[in-house]
């Protein structure tokens, strides 16, 4: 099973980089390959860098202010939640590839609806932390009983 | 991390990352989801990719009208799904990358070798879905900062991307099997060192990232649905609304106003060395019909709308040519992609194959492809080609 995934794997992705070097002139394939180089680059060296400092910020945060674990729990939903779509929306946002001649392409108010993202993650976040879905009173619980599997109810406190 | 004053500034090291959400057990739920994800994106962006051959080796059935715009709502809900997931998936194990190999020697070790392909592989994984992820997103808006092809690179790429991805559960098939016969909390897989608790308990984060997925599937890519339009307040587009069906390229971008707007257009339509030539009073003297048909386009939007015009089978039976001929069309569009397209033998048999002279009730627009336009079911945006200035019966 494993050999024949890896097989048809590689045939596949062979396939791809055929049709790349195929249908593309050079430039054009060099330039393909550097974009995916420097996606990977981004991503490893900036964004998840920034992530953990994120994260440290946070925990800091929440050790300092001495707020519960529900609230913790809240603003890293809301930051995971509003953090990711925004990332995801950065051409809306940023009015990339508009064109006056074509009013239909970007035609709604994205600042007013990214305030109403932040406000839904904060909402969500908020209503999953203290439903008790995110996090527990006592965390680390179902870690001590060595060998024992169990499906814990998460909110059985 | 760990030891963040003081110290020296140095690479870090796979244990000193200790949350114990950076785990395999998260790694391979989130994973699944986001393989879900990839495979229908692929799945549906060949579909698209076939849709748009000029001569499909097997036609393309005319109904249901609606599936391609479900194709490619399917593609880009699916796509904008991923990157959370992608994002979440790589923050579980971004501490992987940082784990030492094996020394090389003089002689490459079968597990050096084992090592660089498993970590190449991934690589190309991980290069090959940024780059998926980052392009289709961009295209969304119509936004090309690069200079390859976006349809040739965005295809290709898809096949490897693919491909990396059944070479990458291939190689992780054991772990996946014994991470998902065991409980989300169960620490058999993880890194002796990923013990600290985090402010989310697993299941949290699992729930966050589900959670994510579809806030930014239906906030940026609802668009492409009608039912979903209300909600995707960061769509580039509207599926309908009070701004009427959305244009990909204008009357201005395609440069094509002078043209379109000449009083002296006609239609030409030719079979072998037969022809007729139709002034847009003389088409709106046929017999018209009208006909509601969603128009989808390959970047991801769909609209329906309701097309009033002559049916393309009647124009065709005026040069006594078979209803079910294969019919060349072309635009006064003189250059850019969507100038010309072919309808294949059922398409142009279809009742609800039209050259369009209203949309939903008024003159066509000159954006919308005023005199006339070509509407059939089933068909990519692009092929619904605007500003007609010929028809021709191939065979």
């Amino acid at each position: 099973m494993r050999g024949l995934l890896v097989g048809i794997g590689v045939a596949v992705a062979g396939y791809g980089g055929w049709l790349l070097v195929s249908t593309q002139d050079a430039a054009a394939v060099r330039a393909t390959v550097l974009w995916a180089v420097v996606a990977v680059i981004v991503h490893d060296l900036v964004l998840a860098p920034l992530v953990i400092g994120l994260g440290w910020v946070v925990r800091e945060l929440v050790r300092r202010t001495g707020v519960g674990g529900r609230v913790a729990a809240a603003l890293v939903a809301a930051l995971v939640v509003l953090g990711s779509v925004t990332l995801v929306a950065v051409p809306v946002l940023g009015g990339f590839g508009a064109d006056p001649r074509d009013p239909t392409l970007l035609p709604r108010d994205y600042g007013a609806g990214w305030w109403l993202v932040a406000g839904f993650s904060v909402l969500a976040g908020t209503a999953l932390a203290f439903t008790g879905l995110l996090s527990e009173e006592r965390p680390g619980r179902s870690d001590r009983g060595p060998g024992a599997p169990r499906r814990r109810r998460p909110h059985g406190s | 991390m760990s030891s963040p004053g003081g110290q020296r500034v140095r690479v870090p090291r796979a244990d000193d990352f200790g949350s114990r959400l950076r785990s395999a057990a998260l790694a391979v739920r989130v994973g699944r989801l986001l393989g879900v994800c990839f495979a229908l994106a692929f799945v549906t962006g060949v579909i698209s990719h076939y849709a748009q051959l000029d001569r499909p080796p097997l036609p393309i059935p005319t109904s249901p009208a609606w599936g391609y715009r479900v194709n490619q709502a399917l593609h880009v809900l699916s796509g904008t799904a991923a990157v959370p997931l992608l994002l979440v998936k790589l923050w579980t194990v971004y501490p992987l990358l940082f784990t030492r190999g094996p020394r090389p020697g003089l002689v490459p070790s079968r597990a050096l070798v084992r090592v660089v392909l498993e970590r190449g592989s991934i690589a190309v994984l991980v290069g090959s879905a940024l780059f998926q992820l980052s392009t289709g997103l961009a295209n969304v808006t119509q936004w090309y900062p690069w200079s390859f092809s976006f349809r040739g690179s965005h295809y290709a790429m898809a096949w490897i991307a693919i491909g990396s991805l059944l070479v990458h559960i291939g190689v992780k098939l054991p772990l996946i099997r014994s991470v998902l016969s065991r409980d989300l909390d169960d620490t058999g897989a993880d890194r002796p060192t990923a013990v600290a608790p985090g402010l989310l308990t697993r299941r949290g984060l699992l729930r966050t990232t589900w959670l994510t997925a579809a806030t930014a599937a239906v906030v940026s890519a609802g668009g492409t649905l009608s039912v979903l339009d209300r909600f995707a307040v960061l769509s580039a587009r509207r599926s309908g609304g009070p701004d009427g069906l959305p244009i990909n390229r204008s009357a201005e971008e395609a440069d094509v106003v002078e043209a379109a707007s000449a009083g002296d257009w006609t239609c030409q339509i030719w079979y072998g060395d037969r022809s007729v030539d139709l002034r847009r009073a003389e088409l709106e003297q046929m017999t018209q019909h009208t006909v509601t048909l969603p128009i989808a386009c390959v970047e991801g939007w769909s609209a329906s709308a309701t097309w009033t015009g002559v049916r393309v089978r009647d124009l065709v039976a005026l040069t006594d040519a078979p209803a079910n001929a294969e019919v060349a069309v072309t635009s006064l569009q003189r250059r850019g992609g969507a100038r010309a397209s072919v309808l294949p033998p059922n398409v142009t048999a279809d009742d609800r194959t039209l050259l369009a002279l209203r949309l939903n009730g008024a003159v066509l627009s000159l954006d919308h492809g005023y005199p006339a336009r070509v509407i059939a079911p089933n068909r990519p945006g692009v092929l619904q080609t605007k500003w007609v200035q010929r028809l021709e019966v191939v065979r």
